[in-house]
Order: C-alpha cells, then structure tokens, then sequence
C-alpha cells in the first residue's frame, strides 16, 4: 500500500481528520518494522529538541511544533507520555507516528508511562478510542505499537534522556540495552523504574525510607533511592544522579513525568532536568511549558510557551512561523542578555551544559528554577476560552 | 458551545448534576457505598458516567470527611437539658439541615444503617427539589423507607416522618425558609447539623453570612459544616475561576473569604462558639489510612501527585459549633477531623 505520508499529515494537522482504523493499523504496522531496529538505547546527535509530557493536548502540540519548527527542519526527541488525560490522544500519537514514519532519523519516541494497556484504560484513552472509533481496535494497535518504543536517548554520549527517571538495578547504559523491551510495562523492574521514578530534593533523608521493617533498598545496597509515593519506581536524589553520569561518562541526565509550573526544573546544580511539555496541563494547572533545544555545541535552551490560543487553533503548521506567543522567544538572540551562556567542562572532562543566567538558586547552590518572570501563561483574557463547554471542565472539579 | 452554557441559576442549578454524576462515579467503581445516587441519574451505566480517578478519589475524600463529621455529630451523647446535673448522658433527638441538597443521598444512607437523626431537612431550588421527589415517587427503594410522604407545592415539596425536602432560595432565608422549617417540625431547641456542600460560596457573601448568623441567633446546640472551595488568586484557583465562568458558575463568596484563616473566621465573627479547618490535602494526608490508600489503589491507581496536591489544596472542610444551653455539649471530638 502506497502511503502519502505528508498529505496525511496535512489531513491531522490541517483539517484535523481522523484517520480511518485500516490506516491506523498500517501505520502502526510500519512504525513497528522501524522502532524493532532501534535499541533500547537510542543514541542520537545534537542539535535536537527534547520535549516532555504531552497527554493528548493536540492543539498544543501543534503550539509547540510552530515554536519549536516541525520535522524534518527539527530533530525531536519526544519522552513520551503522548496519551491520556487531554481530549485529543488519538490526533496526537497519529500525528507523532506519522512524523516517525516520515523522518525516522530525526524523531525519536520514547515510552512513557501512559504507554502502557493498563494505565490507558484508567487515564482517558481507551475511552477516547472507543468514543472517537466505536470500538477497541485503534487502541489495540497503537498499544501494541508502544510495546516497541524505545527506552531511553542519549544525545552526543553526553545527556541521558528517559521519561522517569533512573533505578537501583541499572548502574550503565548497557544494562538497558539488553532488557527484552518488547512487551507490556512491567509493574517492577528497570524497566518499570525507568518510566516511573521521580527525583527528589534533598535526598536521602530518614524519612523518605519506609518507616519501620526492613527496607527493600537497603537491601539491595542503594541508600540513594527510595519507596516512590507513585507505587511504582523509585525516589532518587543527587547522589545516585552524580553515580550514574559518572559511571556512564555522562554529564547531565534530561526527564520528565512530573508538571512543571515553570515548565521545566533543574535540580542538583544542573546535573538534572525536567522538561514538561503540556501547558494548562488537562486545561486545569495554568502551568507553563517547554521544549529543550540542545545546540550543536550542546548548550541548553529550554523554550517557554503557554497554551495554544483559541483564535489560532485553526492556523497551519509551520515552521519557526514568528515571535513566541505570550511574550516568549522562539529563537534567543545573541543580544538579549538571556541568550545561550558557552558550555562549560565538567564532569569527567564532558561538556555540561550550560546554566542560563538567570537560574534561581537554593541556600544549598542547588538550582531550583527560573526565576519568577512575572509571564503567566495566559497574557490576555480575551485570548484564552478556557476550553469552554468543549468537553465540560466543570466535570473535572468538584461543585 | 459557550452559547450554550447555562446562566445564572440555571448554572448553579446544574452543578448538582455534575456532583452527582462524580457520586455515581464512584460509588459504581467501589470507593464506597451509594446504592442510592443511581436514581437521580439518568443513564446511570453509560459511559459518559465515568469521572477521572482524580475526581473519583476527590469525590470519596469529600463523602468520607463529611460522612465522618455527620457521624461524629450524630454519636455525640448529649446531657438532657432538663437535668443537666444528671450524670447520665441521653441520646436527645437531633437533627440535620442539609442547604442546597440536590440529590444527596444522605438520608438513606444513614437510613440504612440506622443511623437517621430524628429529623432530616432538605432545601433546595424548587426545579431541583421537584425532580427529586418525582425520582423518589418512582422508585419503590428510595420511598418505602420513608414511610407515609406527602407531596405539596406542585411537586416540590415533601414531608414524612422524619424526612422533609422545601423548595426555596437560600438568598431568602429568613424568614421564608426558617418560617417554613419550623412550621415543618424543625425544633431550634435540639441538636442540629447545619450541612453546606459547596452551597455558600455560590451565594454573595453576605447572605451567606446571615445564613450562618441565623442559626448562631436562633439555635441552642449546633454544629455548621462547610465544604468548599478556596485560594482563588493562585494560578490553579485563578484557572478555575476562568473555567467555571465559562460555564456560567461563579463562586461568588470565595474572594471574601478566600482560605482556611478567613474561613474560620467567618463562624466566629458571626457568633459561633468555636470553628476549625482543613483543606483536602492535608485531610488526604493526615486521615485516609494506608491500608485504605491500597483499598484505592487496587481500583484505580492515582498516577501522578502534584495535580492531584494542587487540585486537594483548593477544597476544605469547615466546622463550628455552638452551645447556648447549660448541658455542657461534648463537642471536642470535633476539634480534629
């Protein structure tokens, strides 16, 4: 079957269609037949444009392709967690299949813990797929399809990109290679723990370990990680951070899985970063978000943007297509005092990227932000509709 | 689709079908038991029924806390006021007045349990109270506990024995609800729990206030419980201002008083003897213990915290009381949820 894949696309994008489940089945088929020759590992090379959490918030990613520029002008290193929670998961993984189809080389999808048959059942997709096609097949299909997502990313062997975080079992990189990744996530395990666990500030403390009976890390000779209040992976602090990238000769490891008021956090002087890439996050959060674009001299510029403006959701996709919204920059200028600060030497002679100026840092030298703007995500009232009766936001408080 | 939102009261009228589709939402998945909330939804299995988990784990912190602080009022022993020397402490009959019930299922959840005060009241809108009726009217599981009922007011009124629905306007309270109630059975000598569930912060302020100051004027023993939203000017509350608006729900008292200080500051002002807070998440932390949080869990897992903090930190409880008889009321049990 020939497959227009660009005029497909444009059908998503433009006219915002829903494709038929046969093609659904196709695409996925062929999306397989590529992702199976991709290692759990995938290494990819800079410059290329990280991006977080995105839950099914198809007009905001259509925001952030227009901010960030769209395949193949930009590399994308996406860190799952495509579906679930927003109204639109299914326009938003056909669109991020189709772009992976298109430009294999330059898009790489990394599993989440959305991409998973349980937790779709619970957080909206399932029910959107049977909403939206009358039956269960397309999630089948694209369910079936996560099972071959990859794990994790490294970029110029120098920034480790997964979407939870790290675990007690996995000391290197090879480790990950060569875990069987093709099926269900598992509820423990490092694979379970690579989509799951989050960092924490100023750990380890005695009481982020189980309180009484023996505790399962100490066990296992890992005092660096922790019970996750999540149920699933671990808590990790600096420590464990500061071992891994040395241990892997790296310099600064890149997630996401948690919301970012800011849109994205860096902790542990820069060895760690959050990237959450879904602004008013269920349309509920008022949060901001971004995108980090990693230079070819791998310096780090996390791109800040707010949601998609009613008034423009019908505009096309384009690239670099203007001025941020809200205020923002889409590319830094040399002459703004936020530009790019040079990357500095650190760890193990690696480049570590760099910090941008104006970081906001904690009595311990610990980066905890950026400092407050001011920049909200919603510059102007009349701009933003609040998702008016579209899907009934009322429902999701409590009255 | 903002065209079609409801205004005004309609808007608020509606509330009380959102809040009781999430009751049925949860209680179909098991986070408790409401055999009874299914008759005041139509299409009660449809899948448009299904809140999130976040809403369902929301919706069983609300029913719990107050599931809690009603019992908590209804076990209290009081001394007989006649002889208050008595060492002995008697169940005196008490009574509970519920402002904006729409379709709680309250009375017949205690009612099956036997733990029904002996009096209940319920106020609301005249179009809610009618289809409330209607729906007891016809389901045998909902009107056979009650006894004899007689329906007036077109509809849209209801007495029994020990369950009575008015139709009103809560910004009228005094005297058209109050005069109402008495001429009903309500006894302002006796125990009473005054029950608002995201009721107040719909009204202007001060006619919230001179609800709560009536009862304060006029009832010996009591005890107000409020569930409600808070912190308006943050950027999660400043959200939902935005969304409710647009769907013509405007919380009209949150600014006034806007977190757990003015809250409880709210009661005393206007008289009441004593007042205490919570907000959801720190009620989440502190009371839901962990072999319940498994009991959860096992139906759905919550996947995530931080939304889930953010959303707890803009809801709470809030309970008073008072005591103008000489009976020395036991009401320290209410000092920590």
């Amino acid at each position: 079957m020939h497959l227009d894949l660009k005029r497909l696309v444009s059908d998503v994008t433009e006219r915002k269609q829903l494709l038929d489940e046969d093609l659904i089945k196709e695409l996925c088929e062929r999306c397989k037949e590529v992702l199976v020759e991709e290692g759990n590992v995938r290494h990819v090379a800079a410059p290329v444009t990280i991006v977080g959490d995105v839950h099914g918030q198809f007009y905001d990613v259509l925001e952030l392709f227009r901010i960030g520029g769209a395949p193949p002008d930009t590399n994308y290193v996406f860190l799952g967690d495509y579906v679930d929670r927003g109204y639109y998961s299914v326009e938003t993984i056909t669109l991020l299949v189709l772009y992976k189809l298109l430009h294999p080389q330059r898009v790489t999808l990394v599993r989440g813990n959305h991409e998973s048959r349980a937790v779709t059942q619970t957080y909206g997709f399932y029910a959107e797929c049977v909403r939206k096609y009358g039956g269960a097949a397309v999630w089948q299909h694209f369910t079936d399809l996560f099972d071959y997502l990859v794990l994790a990313v490294v970029v110029e062997n120098t920034v480790f990109c997964v979407h939870g975080g790290l675990s007690p079992v996995v000391h290197t990189i090879d480790q990950i290679s060569v875990v069987d990744r093709f099926r269900e996530l598992p509820h423990e395990g490092p694979i379970a723990d690579l989509v799951w666990s989050d960092p924490m500030e100023n750990y380890p403390t005695a009481s982020a370990h189980s309180p009484g009976g023996s505790d399962p890390i100490s066990a296992m000779e890992r005092p660096e990680f922790g019970l996750s209040p999540r149920g699933a992976g671990y808590l990790f602090g600096k420590e464990a951070v500061r071992k891994f990238l040395e241990v892997n000769g790296l310099a600064h490891v890149t997630r996401a899985h948690q919301l970012c008021q800011e849109g994205y956090r860096i902790m542990y002087g820069n060895l760690l970063s959050t990237v959450w890439s879904a602004p008013n996050y269920c349309y509920r959060c008022g949060n901001l978000a971004s995108v980090l674009e990693v230079g070819p001299d791998l310096g780090f510029h996390y791109n800040v943007f707010g949601p998609c403006p009613e008034n423009e959701r019908e505009a096309p996709v384009g690239v670099g297509s203007g001025g941020g919204r809200f205020g923002f920059r889409t590319t830094p200028s040399v002459d703004d005092d936020e530009a790019l600060l040079p990357p500095a030497t650190g760890l193990n002679g690696k480049i570590v990227p760099p910090l941008r100026r104006w970081d906001v840092f904690d009595d311990d030298d610990e980066v905890v932000g950026p400092r407050k703007s001011g920049k909200r995500a919603i510059e102007n009232d009349d701009e933003y509709d609040g998702r008016a009766g579209k899907g009934g936001v009322v429902d999701e408080y409590f009255s | 689709m903002s065209g079609h939102a409801p205004k005004g009261d309609d808007a608020i009228r509606q509330t009380n079908d959102d809040a009781t589709i999430s009751r049925l939402s949860a209680a179909n998945l098991g986070y408790f038991h409401d055999p009874f909330v299914k008759y005041f939804v139509r299409r009660p299995s449809s899948n448009e029924r299904r809140r999130s988990p976040l809403m369902n784990w929301g919706t069983y912190l609300r029913v719990t806390g107050l599931d809690e602080l009603v019992d908590r009022f209804l076990g209290i022993s009081v001394a007989d006021e006649q002889d208050p020397s008595s060492s002995n402490a008697i169940e005196t009959a008490k009574q509970i007045l519920v402002l904006g019930a729409g379709s709680d299922t309250r009375w017949w959840r205690l009612k099956e349990r036997g733990k029904q005060p002996a009096q209940y009241f319920e106020i609301d809108f005249p179009e809610i109270t009618s289809l409330k009726i209607a729906s007891i009217k016809k389901n045998e599981q909902l009107s056979r506990s009650l006894g004899t009922i007689d329906i007036s007011s077109g509809g849209a009124e209801l007495h029994s024995q020990a369950f009575h629905i008015l139709p009103g306007d809560l910004r009228t309270f005094h005297p058209s609800i109050t005069d109402a109630l008495v001429k009903s059975g309500f006894n302002k000598d006796i125990p009473t729990l005054i029950l608002s569930e995201c009721v107040l912060v719909y009204l202007d302020p001060s006619r919230g206030d001179s609800i709560i100051s009536w009862c304060s004027e006029n009832l010996r023993r009591a005890v107000f419980v409020t569930y409600e939203q808070i912190l308006p000017d943050d950027v999660f509350g400043r959200m939902m201002l935005r969304n409710l608006q647009s769907r013509g729900v405007d919380l009209r008292g949150i600014k006034e008083y806007p977190d757990l200080a003015s809250q409880v500051a709210r009661y005393i002002s206007l008289g009441w003897d004593e007042s205490f807070s919570v907000n959801l998440n720190d009620f989440y932390n502190s009371s839901v213990s962990s072999s319940e949080k498994k009991r959860l869990t096992a139906i759905e897992a919550l996947d995530e915290l931080e939304e889930w903090r953010m959303l707890l930190q803009h809801y709470c409880f809030v309970w008073a009381w008072l005591d103008r008889s000489k009976s020395g009321f036991t009401f320290r049990s209410f000092k920590q949820l």
